[in-house]
């Protein structure tokens, strides 16, 4: 047999060969690290978004994420129905277990349409936060600095508001490490969200006229604040230079899905959730009402094709805004306040500029009907002293519809009222199509994905 | 990349210039022969005959009769292998510019040891010289008849492929394991290689979502053009491929042309498509309560209730099947043909080959038409270089339904729907509280008020023109130096597209406005690759064979969407859009970079000892993360061969085997990278660019990694009629890449990769062949195979603080988990048992959990309830063929030990309420009934563990007969030969299971959720097939 390498070294042919292949290679240009260098087109990198240039986007990502949190998008529920629905604004008309679940007060840690809710809300006051910190170093006087601490502000009060004791803030460092939080009290947060407010207080004060928005969107925070800490004395104090028809409205627009209304989304479009009508007995007849600041109407049957829809007239297209912060509000504030002061001819003054001030809906193309009437002082002292206070949550039901406020009062009035929490929140059978009773809670769990966070076990608690 | 590109492309042009200064150097003579039967002397067709070591190769004509030219002169070992027959091999010297005449005489054997398969390094070897299990699908063996894609192809084909078919839809797709899943958050689809070049194997490709099934791109892979598949299991034997390939390589060669006449194939197939699954009804029970009230919903809940609205007697119950009594199905059609030719001539050879094929579906709205056109040529550019281009075309349309996970489904809508007929004959004005009044066109249909047909306006589509070439080119420079390159493309338009006309859907006024949406994607997979083989035979007895090679691919993808509102009447375009315009586009870019070396020992033919190394780089790789390597070695030894070894006559072969190997999985593109996604947002009533958090990075994400250790033998016995073959493998994936879920409180992405995870899968593998009559008449042979696998997470890994990582939920309603010590994407949740105790036949427990009239007993904890993967899975496949004029061959698969969430029951007999176990519960039904009671009672102790069932079934998959006509019927055709096979598919299912169909999965080609959910299951197919060979 004829082999011309049969005398030669196996690896030193194995060499040439390698040589071969690598000389090869090396005439084709392969520089390997530019050989494995790829674009990144879709996204901005950290680089592209530092220095004084990129506030501008950074102020739109503050309010562009807090959007989301707050009054959801065409794929996310936002804390405003979230809350409804936990509450007894909303009903749910549909099939999704995850979402009756909220409505019949039965959450799950592993829900997993709970978990998207709270990212939304952590990463709002992230954004928040960071955009805030960004502010601080490259334009610290800017009143839009105000105005996002003010955002950042209401986070925390959101959080304490509708979540369980214990939600913890944890913050990725420059360097993309983690440094993971405690869980806090509502108590904790409220804490930090009342510094926030202040903190955008004093900027957006220093800033004069172009201030004044974030100064009262500041003062209202602060004070809603004051209030879920029962300090209604001293909220009525933050919230009595805001002008009756201030208004603080997160904006919704129909250009991208992600700044779709939700409730619109949810309701007109898709018919998930039903405006509440005494939602398991201790609901608000929100429907019967059929309040001017809350108009309903009726378009047949949800998504289940079986429990009657009643949509909401707040929200009637993609593009509609939602409140976040009311002169109205400020009024019912200073009207809770002499309800705990005994001042009954205050209280009725301050609900009646609400109501004189507040917002009032119609379908689309038709004219806004005019506000409600005045509440007469013969009604006020006709009522008992939990009449008075049923009168007031009332008023704020229906002035602060669906704008993530219900959770919070009913959890008030377990809190600092004295009503049991069975007497506030729905109760008994659930919604005869889908069957099983309500449960018991008062306020959403932590999803169970925050374990990953080692400083968290569980809620503290589930207490209102 | 244009850059890039033009390098590579350069360096292809230099191996073919350098090749071609070169190859005076090469002294090449060519082989020829003719393979016949050994008992009947008759001349075997269709036989491959390859050199062995080289790329050579021919397959033998009508005549029996093969040529292959240019191969180096010298000792060379050729190697002829047909499916029935044993293959041979014979050591022959090629004479410098002659020819060497070598003919066989191919005996019936099970045997496969001399069964050449393809290498990583692009040089063939036979398969007594690897110490891996590879698996062979010979296309000859595949009854094309009975298949419609090559997902059947490969579906029940060898041991360990478990191909796992979702739906019964025209163009949905099918997941592929290959010995269990690897990955937790990567695919665990394996890796398609097409003629040397690495093509898209995306198993659900789409932008558009209809509920569940989506097109996997592994279908686009016409079975016609296929010569053959090799499927390279695990990393023992996948190594050198490197960085993609820890979940197994499916290697397919295409048919290729011979010297010789011309041969014309023209086939025409026609079939029928059948829905004839059972279809529970929908109920509905009316009765009173104890006062005599009607009660519109006598449902279990309300049999059970406690309140004054308590059904205390049922006066009847109603039922209706929506999808039948709208006529929402028909009896479906499959329409193919197709023409090939090869042939050629000792210096060039080709193949062409054309086809068309038609599918309508059961459902009206879901079709496709497919064109697909092969080219192979191959060209004796001179005496020891050849180059071979190889070009497959497809082009297709195909129109999907609405179903699963979807109001608007066909199935969905029907088994959601009502138990009345709400339809124009007024029955729905006999049973309060179920029509709508007003509703006279449901036919009671999910959607009340609107003709269940009105949603087959949703015209969603996806057509695909998908081009997959290579340019292969072998140079034997030196008679113990081959080199060989390969430069190929895959590259898939897709063409995502859904359309609403306005006013032909009443659904809610985004439906009556209509809609377009459009999302164009282009996919493309680039293959260049240069390998060198040497041989040295040291002495007759000692063979060294190394080989060197480098190969660089990159996976490409981009895709533009555009959606616009308010269509008008008429257009089908974008153009016609008026309102809610949205733009958007993604990139996605993964390349990677890698080298190789092989070094193979082979001893006196029978002792094969093999070592291998493949390192990578990969631009998805961490910026603190270079390179990876993967090691392989790998052992054979023919011990019957040896002279110690007993001469028993029932023991003809023996081959011991054993390898281990490396091989790993790149993170996905940005994986690595902190980055942002931008948004629009309003800001005082304008709308400007903002940011919002995209991922949170990681910058030291390495690939992971998947070691596998096998081992097995081959057993021929009575003279090789019977083969056996076993393998136990145990593969562990270290480094997982996790897509951990991060705190929600950091406020970052919701996950983020990490290595963290340890996955082990074990298993056996069994084959065996036999041909168990084989008479002058009568011939009968039969396959077995069968895999038995074990999966389980053996860590989910720990965080930089040593903490432990949390499970992983997933699944429908959370119902399955990634959890430590179980399987991949396991069932958990809380048990669940349950005792009639009152004897009345209903299961109820109105006053909650744990009270005393509650009839079920919930678990504290929840615990592992099954996997929906099967542990286990056994293929019979038997061939009877009298004479040459008959042939029948069936395929029966069974398999077992994996469960199903069977989600469709859950809902219809807890939220919709229309099932059996909600609406005529009885003694019989007791666990559907726990099982629904089971999911209301209040969290967290409502569970799903009574929807977890039994999946294990076993299914006639496959049966066909194959009829060679009489001569003189070909004859009047003008044809040398005339075939009909006349098929059916998916014949029978036994099974426990009570859904539909054991293998339906909403889920569809998700990594591991799985979950019948109103998924519409697989349907018969019957065809006859016409075959005509020139």
């Amino acid at each position: 047999m004829s082999n011309p390498m049969k005398n030669r070294s196996h690896f030193a042919r194995a060499g040439v060969m390698a040589l071969t292949v690598g000389a090869l290679a090396t005439s084709a240009g392969c520089n390997q690290d530019k050989l494995l260098t790829v674009g990144t087109p879709d996204v901005v990198l950290p680089s592209d978004l530092t220095g004084p240039a990129a506030l501008g986007s950074a102020y739109a990502a503050a309010i562009g994420d807090f959007q989301v949190a707050y009054a959801g998008s065409s794929s996310s529920e936002g804390q405003v129905i979230y809350s409804g629905l936990l509450s007894d604004e909303f009903m749910n008309a549909e099939t999704f277990p995850t979402r009756i679940e909220v409505d019949r007060r039965t959450t799950n840690p592993i829900n997993g349409s709970l978990l998207p809710i709270f990212q939304n809300a952590q990463r709002a006051r992230a954004t928040a936060e960071l955009v805030s910190a960004s502010f601080g170093q490259y334009d610290p006087a800017n009143p839009n600095r105000a105005e996002v601490q003010a955002l950042a502000g209401f986070v925390y009060v959101l959080f304490a508001e509708n979540y369980c004791n214990g939600v913890p803030t944890s913050k990725v460092n420059a360097d993309g490490s983690f440094t993971y939080g405690d869980p806090q009290t509502g108590a904790q947060l409220l804490t930090t969200a009342i510094a926030k407010f202040d903190s955008a207080i004093t900027v957006a004060t220093a800033a004069g006229t172009s201030g004044a928005n974030a100064l009262n969107l500041a003062r209202i925070g602060k004070a809603r604040a004051q209030l879920d800490q029962n300090q209604y004395a001293a909220a009525a104090v933050t919230a009595a230079a805001v002008p009756s028809t201030y208004a603080y409205n997160i904006l919704a627009d129909e250009n991208t899905s992600r700044q779709y209304n939700a409730v619109f989304s949810y309701t007109v479009t898709s018919k998930r959730f039903t405006v509440g009508d005494r939602e398991g007995g201790n609901g608000l007849p929100f429907v019967t009402l059929n309040d001017p600041r809350a108009p309903v109407v009726r378009t047949g049957n949800g998504f289940d094709n079986a429990t009657p829809f009643y949509q909401p007239q707040k929200f009637t297209t993609r593009s509609s805004p939602t409140p976040l912060a009311l002169g109205t509000e400020a009024r019912l504030i200073e009207a809770e306040a002499a309800l705990r002061a005994g001042d009954d001819a205050t209280f009725l003054a301050k609900l009646n500029d609400a109501r004189a001030n507040a917002k009032t809906y119609a379908a689309v193309g038709t004219a806004a009907p005019a506000s409600p009437a005045p509440i007469t002082a013969l009604a006020v002292a006709a009522l008992t002293p939990t009449g008075k206070q049923d009168l007031l949550f009332q008023e704020r039901a229906l002035d602060l519809f669906l704008t993530s406020h219900r959770l919070g009062d009913l959890r008030r009035l377990i809190k600092y009222y004295s009503r049991g929490s069975e007497t506030v929140f729905p109760t008994g059978a659930y919604n005869p199509v889908k069957g099983g009773t309500y449960g018991g809670d008062v306020n959403f769990p932590i999803p169970f994905e925050e374990t990953n966070n080692p400083q968290y076990k569980a809620c503290l608690d589930r207490a209102p | 990349m244009e850059n890039t590109f033009r390098r590579l492309l350069a360096a292809v042009v230099i191996v073919l210039a350098v090749s071609s200064q070169a190859v005076a150097q090469g002294a090449v003579g060519t082989v020829a022969g003719r393979v016949i039967d050994r008992t009947t002397q008759q001349p075997l067709v269709g036989a491959q005959v390859r050199v062995v070591g080289g790329t050579r190769g021919s397959s033998t004509d009508e005549t029996g009769t093969y040529r292959i030219t240019g191969v180096r002169e010298g000792a060379v070992q050729v190697a002829v292998q047909r499916i029935g027959y044993g293959p041979l091999s014979r050591s022959v010297t090629v004479p410098a510019g002659g020819v060497v005449t070598v003919d066989f005489a191919l005996a019936v054997s099970a045997a496969q040891l001399d069964q050449v398969v393809v290498t990583a390094t692009g040089t063939t070897e036979r398969k007594r010289e690897n110490g891996a299990a590879t698996a062979t699908i010979d296309s000859s063996a595949l009854n094309k008849a009975a298949i419609s894609t090559f997902a059947d192809a490969l579906s029940s084909r060898a041991p360990g492929v478990v191909v796992m078919t979702a739906a019964g839809e025209t163009g949905a797709g099918s997941r592929v394991r290959i010995r269990g899943s690897n990955s937790i958050s990567l695919s665990n689809e394996p890796l398609i290689i097409v003629d040397g070049t690495r093509v898209d194997n995306s198993p659900s490709s789409t932008a558009i979502g209809t509920g569940g099934q989506s097109p996997s791109r592994l279908n686009d892979i016409n079975p016609e053009d296929i010569e053959n598949v090799e499927i390279i299991k695990g990393p023992a034997a996948a190594a050198l491929y490197g960085t993609a390939a820890a979940n197994g390589v499916i290697q397919i060669t295409t048919k290729k042309g011979r010297a010789g006449q011309t041969k014309w194939d023209v086939f025409t197939e026609t079939g029928r498509l059948t829905d004839v699954n059972n279809y529970e009804p929908n109920f509905r029970s009316y009765g009173k309560t104890a006062t005599g009230t009607l009660v519109t919903n006598c449902s279990l809940y309300s049999r059970v209730s406690l309140a004054a609205t308590k059904c205390v007697g049922v006066d009847s119950t109603i039922s209706n099947n929506p999808l039948q009594v709208a006529g929402m199905e028909s009896d479906g059609n499959r329409r193919l043909a197709g023409v090939s030719a090869a042939g050629g001539s000792d210096v060039a050879t080709y193949f062409l080959s054309g086809e068309y094929q038609k599918e309508q579906n059961v459902i009206q709205v879901n079709n496709s038409q497919r064109m697909s056109i092969r080219t192979n040529v191959r060209g004796q550019l001179a005496k020891s270089l050849d180059a071979q281009i190889s070009i497959g075309f497809t082009n297709s349309d195909l129109r999907r339904p609405q179903n699963d996970n979807n109001a608007f489904g066909v199935v969905s809508g029907s088994q959601l729907g009502k138990a009345a007929d709400c339809g124009p004959n007024g029955l729905n004005l006999q049973h309060p509280n179920l029509c709508s009044a007003t509703d006279t066109v449901s036919r009671g249909y999910y959607n009340a008020g609107l003709p269940p047909k009105a949603f087959y306006n949703i015209n969603t589509r996806q057509g695909v023109q998908r081009l997959t070439g290579s340019l292969t080119s072998n140079w034997t420079p030196l008679s113990w130096l081959a080199v060989n390159g390969t430069f190929g493309g895959d590259l898939d338009n897709r063409n995502d597209n859904e359309t609403l006309q306005p006013n032909v859907l009443a659904y809610s006024q985004n439906t009556l406005d209509g809609y377009r949406t459009v999302d164009r994607a282009f996919v493309a997979n680039y293959t260049s690759s240069l390998n060198a083989t040497a041989t040295y035979e040291r002495s007759p007895t000692l063979k060294f064979t190394s080989a060197v090679g480098t190969q660089y691919t990159d996976v490409y993808f981009t895709r533009t969407d555009a959606f616009g509102a308010k269509l008008l009447g008429g257009s089908n375009s974008l153009a016609g859009t008026n309102a809610r315009f949205s733009v958007g586009e993604s990139t996605n870019d993964v390349r990677t970079l890698g080298f190789l070396g092989r070094e193979q020992l082979a001893w006196r033919d029978r002792v094969f000892l093999t070592a291998g190394i493949r390192s990578d780089k990969n631009s998805a790789f961490g910026q603190n993360y270079s390179r990876v390597f993967y090691p392989s070695l790998s052992g054979s030894w023919v011990v019957s061969e040896e002279n110690f070894f007993p001469k028993v006559q029932a023991i003809s072969s023996l081959r011991l085997r054993a390898a281990v190997g490396a091989a790993g999985q790149n993170p996905g593109y940005l994986a690595a990278e902190q980055y942002y996604s931008p948004v629009a947002v309003v800001v005082n009533g304008v709308d400007v660019p903002g940011f919002t958090i995209g991922g949170a990075g990681n910058t030291s994400l390495r690939p992971e990694k998947s070691t596998e250790v096998e081992g097995g033998f081959d057993l021929g016995l009575l003279n090789d009629r019977v083969n056996f073959e076993y393998t136990h493998y145990n593969k562990i994936t270290k480094d997982a890449l996790v897509n951990v879920n991060l705190a929600p409180s950091l406020g970052t992405s919701a996950t983020r990769f990490q290595n963290l995870g340890r996955v082990r899968n074990y298993g056996d593998e069994a084959l065996l062949r036999a041909t168990l009559y084989d008479g002058k008449l009568v011939k009968f042979d039969l396959t077995l195979n069968g895999s038995w696998t074990t999966n389980h997470l053996d860590d989910l890994g720990t965080d930089a603080l040593g903490n432990r990582i949390p499970d992983i939920t997933a699944g429908f309603s959370s119902t399955q988990i990634i959890k430590t010590g179980l399987p991949l994407g396991a069932y958990y949740q809380r048990a669940l048992t349950y005792n009639d105790a009152n004897g009345d036949g209903l299961i109820g427990c109105p006053n909650g959990r744990g009270s005393a009239d509650c009839e079920v007993t919930i678990a504290d904890s929840a615990s592992y309830q099954g996997s929906p993967f099967p542990a286990a899975e056994i293929v019979v496949a038997p061939s009877l063929s009298l004479g040459r004029f008959f042939r029948v061959t069936a395929t029966l698969d069974h398999r077992s030990g994996q469960k199903l969430f069977n989600y469709t029951s859950n809902y219809r007999n807890q939220l919709i309420q229309n099932g059996s176990a909600a609406q005529t519960p009885s003694s019989s039904n007791l666990a559907a009934q726990a099982a629904a009671v089971a999911t209301t009672l209040a969290a967290p102790y409502n569970t799903y563990a009574g929807y977890f069932e039994n999946a294990t079934f076993t299914k006639l998959r496959e049966v066909a007969v194959t009829l060679t006509l009489p001569q003189r019927f070909a004859s009047q055709l003008h044809a040398g030969s005339a075939n009909l096979t006349l098929a059916g598919r998916n014949l029978h299912t036994w099974t426990n299971y009570t859904g539909l169909d054991p293998e339906s999965n909403a889920g569809a080609q998700a990594n591991f959720t799985t979950a019948e959910f109103l998924t519409a299951p697989q349907v018969r197919m019957f065809t006859a097939r016409l075959a005509l060979s020139f």
